[in-house]
């Protein structure tokens, strides 16, 4: 879901980055206090394995594919803010690096494919926090489908805004492939988080009292 | 964390090393959406994944994240 330069105008461009940015600096903020010693290379641990898995892109229907995003999953494993922060360094170096997304766009990018699945799915968490602990899995599953969904929505709204295209024929046809995307989305998460439940549950119970 | 820490970097590794030259070569779902709908042209970027970039980029990041944080908690 990378956009590459070319695609948005700068006014869309600018103030995409604007919440990108704030919600990197929330994230910047709260890497000093919110990590104790023993969970400090979470963060870049997380870092690795979304970059790593969003390189392996799997076939959806009609010479498509997808692949995996790890916003739902940072979001779990460390909460919306560092989340945010975590998928600002993946997209980042894909950009900057590896030229995968463009770097006018890298605000949009950050924007849809890691601050809006972090901050839905952070969300999700906090509500669930007061329901019960064993819902976690079911959050992965439906957050990770969702925060695909509402990331290539705000993708479609700034193509059409930008004038690429046009809203009508863009929305449909980016929710229509991202509904199959979402579903791998969604199974690389629980199985992530099935992982880390069942090598670290430490490190998931106390993300669930504090998201 | 150490223990898990190496696991899960090495597990990264091997998504990134070994298992991303298979990966699907189709487009992904925007970049089809941009073909089928006729702006595929006005992208002026291409992706420059060479063969290592699993470990290089693996690597990069995991090198990011861990010092963003140290140093914040520096701070």
């Amino acid at each position: 879901m990378h956009i590459p330069d070319g695609f948005l105008s700068t006014d869309v461009a600018l103030v995409c980055a604007v919440p990108a940015v704030a919600a990197v600096g929330m994230g910047l903020r709260q890497a000093n206090r919110t990590l104790d010693e023993r969970r400090v290379p979470l963060l870049g641990v997380t870092a690795a394995f979304v970059f790593a898995a969003q390189m392996l892109n799997f076939p959806v229907a009609g010479g498509t594919s997808g692949h995996f995003l790890g916003a739902a999953l940072a979001a779990i494993l460390l909460g919306p803010w560092l989340a945010c922060l975590t998928m600002a360094v993946v997209i980042g170096v894909q950009a900057l690096v590896f030229a995968d997304g463009g770097i006018t766009a890298l605000g949009a990018n950050i924007l849809n494919m890691g601050v809006i699945g972090a901050l839905l799915v952070g969300g999700l968490m906090y509500a669930a926090r007061a329901v019960a602990p064993t819902r976690i899995l079911a959050i992965s599953a439906v957050g990770a489908w969702l925060a695909v969904m509402l990331g290539a929505t705000a993708t479609a709204f700034e193509l059409a805004l930008s004038g690429t295209v046009p809203l009508h024929t863009v929305l449909p046809a980016m929710l229509g492939t991202h509904a199959l995307i979402g579903a791998g989305e969604a199974v690389i998460t629980v199985a992530a988080v099935s992982a880390v439940l069942a090598t670290r549950p430490d490190l998931l119970g106390r993300r669930l009292v504090t998201a | 964390m150490k223990r898990f820490t190496l696991i899960a970097l090495a597990f990264a590794l091997v998504l990134g090393v070994l298992i991303a030259p298979h990966a699907s070569k189709s487009p992904d779902g925007l970049s089809r959406v941009a073909e089928d709908q006729g702006f595929a042209h006005r992208a002026r970027t291409e992706t420059t994944y060479g063969r290592w970039a699993g470990l290089t980029g693996t690597l990069l990041v995991f090198a990011l994240g861990t010092g963003i944080v140290l140093v914040r908690r520096r701070a």
